[in-house]
């Protein structure tokens, strides 16, 4: 009878340390042991936009309607407080086969909007990994990020010009592959379904195709350098070709003995983009250089030079000047000031801005 | 343009290259690697991602480390959520289905310890960034080191069936050496049981309560969060009147804060390395504990002489 209870007693403890561990698992079947891991990414902003002088162009020259799209186009910053961005991440393996990570933004109070929704392979051979869903395509370095990742508060002129404020964001199907090199390198090829305005086919039935070659090396513990090129080609409305190529350099220094307390990142991006329209070619490029630095354990200065319109004349450019202070707490949150001085459309203008980024939920790892 | 692409990368792979016999084995931290070093002889060939004087909870996942974890055939891990911030990124980079969780070549070093500080009732941020699994600094305790170098010559014998007799001789050996050095540095420790200390960051708990160390308060109170000047204030009331002569320390902390609040009641911050390869000489697991045993009886004996 002693052994019994005893037993009973042993068995109970056992089941109730169990439920503590894997959140409370019942004969039910309500469990949250396979819950996905979920965070949430905040982003809050406050923007002032300094001459009158940009406003009144606007004004005299544009409708309203206009001007809102204008806004649209530059990144959707507009003057006053807003909630930027709130994501919701949930992430997961599927099976022993697939994991799969859904990203789902709302911008403002505009509704809910499938970000990223990506089941990647955990167990293909040859060191391949195959991606289906809808992601950011491999272009380049900063169309990868998502909006809290941004180093600077609103994404490169190049990338708004050509890829919009969503970046070039597509259903697709991409096949990465790790090269047996003596460095890293990593091919990533996908077929994209064209939906963006740069690929819109007109019959709908056209795919784009997407070529990113990454490579990297380590120099020395404390420095790395990462060269990345990048292709991609697809029919456009007119029923020719659109193509852009980019190129990417990285050099990151983080001395590994103090590595919470100094590091530099310096990178530089040029993105070309040449749309066929049949009766003339239309070709635009532009490039960014940004560097960022870390002098103290919480606290990081950048600066970013921004220039569009690279095979135009001189008046034809857009350039844009920004500098960042960035107050970084805790790896769950951040406070930025950015300062930018614009010269769009040959307009002049600075613009203020504030912005506050919190994370909360499952810890996230820190993508190089 | 499309020829040129592809002319790229046929020359990349014709640069591919693969050693061949000796199990390729990647461990997250120094400590790691130098017991599968001891085990594995040379019969393995072991690499470690995170140096010896590196903080392994801040190591970046740099894609040169993916190739590591693409190319071994046993992957060692601390666990715990140590490297939470950058592992999963780099078995997810790796894409190799052998060190993948679930997979024979993945060894989570952890299993079976008994782990300290597991906390009680909920966890959240407001505590910072705290390990819900229990404190990971495991290795600290040599003891445990035993256990995870049995771990890992199981694991040797299991993908290496051929070899397993080395491996079981070369785990004996380090038994024998390592228990006999264990009871050694027990009895040296006698001369500091109980000793009463303050410690930087919850790194020392395996070995406080191995050596009959107390630890009485922390500098960083909560986990990676820097300590607030109220806190500080405290601590520093707190040594003075516990009469507290020394702060432990781990080597790569920039310890401008802790080295104010020592020089403030005037005791002595204690560097030491958290895993071989943290400071010259120290290669081997043993050298570690020789070291840290070392040091600490040169502080804490010496003082305790001077009262």
């Amino acid at each position: 009878m002693f052994l019994i209870s005893g037993c009973l007693l042993a068995l109970f403890c056992l089941a109730s340390n169990l439920e503590a561990q894997t959140g409370g698992a019942t004969t039910t079947g309500v469990s949250r042991a396979f819950n996905p891991a979920i965070s949430v990414n905040g982003l809050f902003l406050g923007a002032l936009s300094s001459t009158e002088e940009h406003e009144e162009a606007h004004e005299e020259e544009h409708e309203e309607a206009h001007e809102e799209e204008h806004a649209h186009e530059h990144g959707g910053t507009e003057e006053g407080m807003q909630v930027q961005e709130v994501e919701l991440q949930l992430s997961s393996f599927v099976d022993p086969y697939l994991k799969a990570d859904l990203t789902l933004a709302m911008h403002g109070s505009e509704g809910i909007e499938l970000e990223e929704g990506v089941v990647t392979s955990l167990a293909l051979p040859a060191s391949l990994t195959l991606r289906v869903g809808k992601f950011y395509a491999a272009l380049g370095k900063h169309n990868l990020l998502h909006t809290h990742q941004f180093p600077f508060v609103r994404p490169p002129l190049v990338h708004e010009h050509l890829l919009g404020g969503h970046g070039l964001n597509e259903v697709g199907i991409g096949l990465d592959w790790l090269l047996p090199a003596a460095w890293y390198a990593e091919l990533n090829l996908q077929v994209l379904n064209g939906d963006h305005d740069l690929f819109a086919a007109a019959d709908g039935e056209d795919l784009a195709y997407l070529g990113h070659l990454k490579n990297f090396w380590e120099m020395g513990e404390s420095a790395t350098l990462e060269l990345g090129g990048s292709y991609a080609a697809g029919k456009n409305a007119h029923d020719r070709t659109t193509q852009l190529a980019g190129g990417d350099l990285t050099f990151k220094w983080r001395p590994v003995r103090r590595a919470i307390y100094r590091s530099l990142t310096l990178q530089a991006e040029y993105l070309y983009a040449a749309v066929d329209h049949g009766d003339e070619s239309e070709t635009e490029g532009g490039l960014y250089c940004t560097g960022q630095y870390q002098f103290a354990r919480r606290w990081w200065v950048q600066g970013q030079y921004d220039l569009f319109g690279l095979p135009k004349e001189e008046e034809e450019r857009d350039h844009r000047i920004s500098g960042l202070l960035a107050f970084v707490p805790s790896e769950f949150s951040s406070l930025r000031l950015q300062y930018s001085r614009n010269k769009v459309e040959g307009e002049n203008f600075g613009e203020l801005f504030l912005q506050f980024n919190f994370t909360i939920g499952s810890h996230p790892a820190h993508r190089y | 343009m499309k020829r040129a692409f592809f002319a790229t990368f046929i020359c990349v792979l014709a640069v591919a290259g693969q050693v061949v016999g000796e199990i390729r084995v990647v461990t997250t931290t120094a400590d790691l690697a130098a017991l599968a070093r001891a085990i594995g002889g040379d019969r393995v060939e072991v690499k470690s991602i995170a140096r010896g004087y590196q903080d392994p909870h801040y190591v970046q996942a740099k894609p040169s480390y993916m190739r590591l974890v693409n190319r071994a055939d046993l992957l060692v891990y601390t666990g715990l959520q140590l490297e939470i911030g950058w592992l999963p990124l780099l078995i997810e980079g790796g894409r190799n289905r052998a060190v993948v969780s679930g997979g024979r070549g993945n060894l989570d070093a952890a299993h079976g310890i008994r782990i300290l500080e597991i906390p009680e009732g909920e966890v959240d941020r407001t505590m910072g960034d705290i390990h819900p699994e229990g404190n990971p600094h495991y290795m600290l305790d040599p003891r445990n080191g035993l256990q995870v170098a049995a771990a890992i010559a199981g694991r040797m014998a299991e993908l290496a069936p051929e070899d397993a007799e080395i491996f079981a001789a070369n785990l004996e050996k380090f038994r024998e050496d390592l228990s006999a050095r264990i009871a050694a540095w027990e009895r040296r420790a006698a001369a500091f049981d109980g000793k009463r200390v303050v410690a930087y960051h919850r790194q020392w708990e395996y070995l406080a309560s191995w050596l009959g160390l107390e630890i009485v308060g922390y500098v960083e109170n909560r986990p990676g969060i820097p300590p607030s000047p109220r806190h500080l204030a405290a601590l520093i009331e707190q040594m003075e009147r516990g009469d507290i002569e020394v702060i432990l320390c781990a080597n790569f902390v920039g310890s401008a804060t802790a080295k104010r609040v020592a020089d403030k009641v005037n005791a002595h911050l204690l560097a030491l390395p958290i895993t071989p390869g943290g400071e010259e000489g120290v290669e081997t697991y043993a050298d570690l504990f020789e070291r840290v045993i070392g040091r600490l009886e040169a502080r804490l004996i010496e003082s305790k002489g001077t009262l």
